[in-house]
């Protein structure tokens, strides 16, 4: 993959066409996370993806790449929820996704993800939904690592102090 | 709740912008340039040509109806400079926040071009006889939505022409204290045919019969350039004047004033002052 990291940033149409593939499930989850909104998340993996090949020129060689790409994701997801706040919610239009075959919990825990905020359902889906390592989420937001960690924790408080609400509600 | 209920919870919440991935890399594949790859003195060759050309084109091509300013704006502003997450502290409070490009593009002899980057919710741009000024947005104006949202849980069980004089009186009240307030701003003008030093003497002398505290001639800090700071008076209100000389590069400065008063220098002053340190002349 490295090899066609560097062509695709040097401008090798068919080297950035595996660089989506490799990343975009990553990226559009990893956006959608931050958005809430379908359409923002497409717009905002849009624009990195050509922000990267366009500058790719601006890439540090000494940097990773990952985290340098997924910085890129994040600050254009923002940028999208901060152009377009209205949107800031999976369209009510669409259909709920389906939950069969999951886990009840695991479904309700996602029907409760509107409720957290931007910067915990960031951390956590960093954390728990691409894997990163707590150093590799540190390098991805330029933060120490206590930081890191003290956000997962305080992002797990919030959705179980969620849940319980919800529990005490029903 | 285990760390995979959530990792589920996860690719549940985001399965459905998932399956959108073709749809979004058709889009992206229609959109590649041929070319990429610019280093940075292609870079800076492209912006310079990008303005002689937009400013040879611009009698000719600019759309009936579009401001040549925002038609520069968009085709070299816009395009050259992209976004820039910022990070400020404001009072003792961090903050990051995207700060978006602004600037002139001039062709003329001895004038230079310059990008400066700001909060686009806090502040907007105009433009007028030459100075281009960066204030607050819509400072102390107010609909009477707001004041209704602001104070209608107060005016419970007044009748409609109760609450519409209420209304009334606090909005000449809020009028009242908004035009007592002193100027926020930061205000950019180019002058042609002067060194900074030369510049910067003859604006201490101007200073100093304005301001009763004025500073020596000083190398800034948050940008490459000579400072004078000025004030005047120790009350909430009193004036304060940070004036910056930059060279524009073509043998003549920029110069920039950021003014604010006393209560006003941690808000407004840091955050205007942010936005100096992004200034970039390109010729």
């Amino acid at each position: 993959m490295q090899d066609y990291i560097m062509q695709a940033l040097q401008g090798d149409h068919e080297a950035f066409s595996k660089v989506y593939d490799h990343y975009a499930d990553a990226a559009l989850r990893l956006s959608v996370s931050i958005t809430r909104s379908s359409a923002l998340a497409e717009d905002a993996v849009q624009e990195a993806f050509l922000r990267i090949f366009k500058k790719g020129y601006q890439y540090r060689h000494s940097e990773k790449f990952e985290p340098w790409f997924f910085r890129i994701i994040i600050n254009e997801s923002k940028r999208a929820v901060k152009r377009y706040p209205n949107e800031m919610k999976l369209d009510e239009s669409q259909s709920i996704p389906s939950f069969t075959n999951q886990s009840d919990l695991s479904a309700t825990i996602a029907s409760l993800m509107d409720k957290l905020s931007e910067e915990h359902r960031l951390i956590l889906s960093l954390r728990f939904l691409l894997d990163y390592s707590e150093r590799s989420i540190s390098e991805i937001i330029q933060k120490p690592l206590g930081t890191v960690k003290s956000r997962i924790h305080y992002a797990k408080k919030a959705l179980r102090e969620i849940m319980k609400g919800e529990e005490e509600i029903q | 709740m285990t760390d995979q209920e959530i990792k589920k919870a996860f690719t549940i919440f985001t399965q459905e912008t998932a399956d959108k991935q073709k749809n979004v890399k058709d889009r992206i594949m229609e959109q590649l340039p041929h070319k990429v790859k610019r280093p940075v003195w292609m870079y800076k060759t492209a912006v310079a040509a990008a303005v002689v050309v937009l400013v040879f084109t611009f009698f000719a091509y600019t759309p009936p109806g579009v401001a040549y300013a925002d038609y520069i704006y968009k085709n070299v502003i816009q395009k050259f400079f992209p976004p820039k997450e910022i990070k400020l502290r404001i009072e003792g409070m961090k903050e990051e926040s995207t700060h978006s490009p602004h600037g002139t593009v001039s062709e003329q002899r001895g004038l230079s071009s310059y990008v400066i980057y700001f909060d686009e919710s806090i502040y907007a741009m105009s433009k007028a006889n030459g100075v281009d000024v960066i204030s607050p947005l819509n400072i102390g104006s107010y609909t009477r939505e707001e004041i209704l949202k602001d104070m209608g849980h107060l005016w419970k069980g007044l009748s409609q022409s109760q609450i519409n004089q209420k209304i009334k009186d606090e909005m000449a009240r809020r009028k009242r204290i908004r035009d007592k307030l002193p100027d926020c701003k930061m205000e950019i003008k180019q002058i042609a045919g002067i060194t900074p030093g030369k510049a910067a003497e003859e604006e201490l002398k101007k200073l100093k019969k304005i301001y009763s505290n004025v500073s020596k001639i000083e190398e800034a800090k948050v940008i490459k350039g000579l400072t004078i700071h000025a004030a005047s008076g120790a009350k909430w209100d009193s004036p304060i004047m940070d004036r910056y000389i930059v060279d524009n590069q073509k043998g003549g400065v920029f110069m920039i004033t950021i003014q604010t008063y006393l209560e006003a220098s941690e808000g407004h002053g840091a955050r205007l002052h942010k936005a100096l340190s992004t200034f970039k002349v390109f010729v």
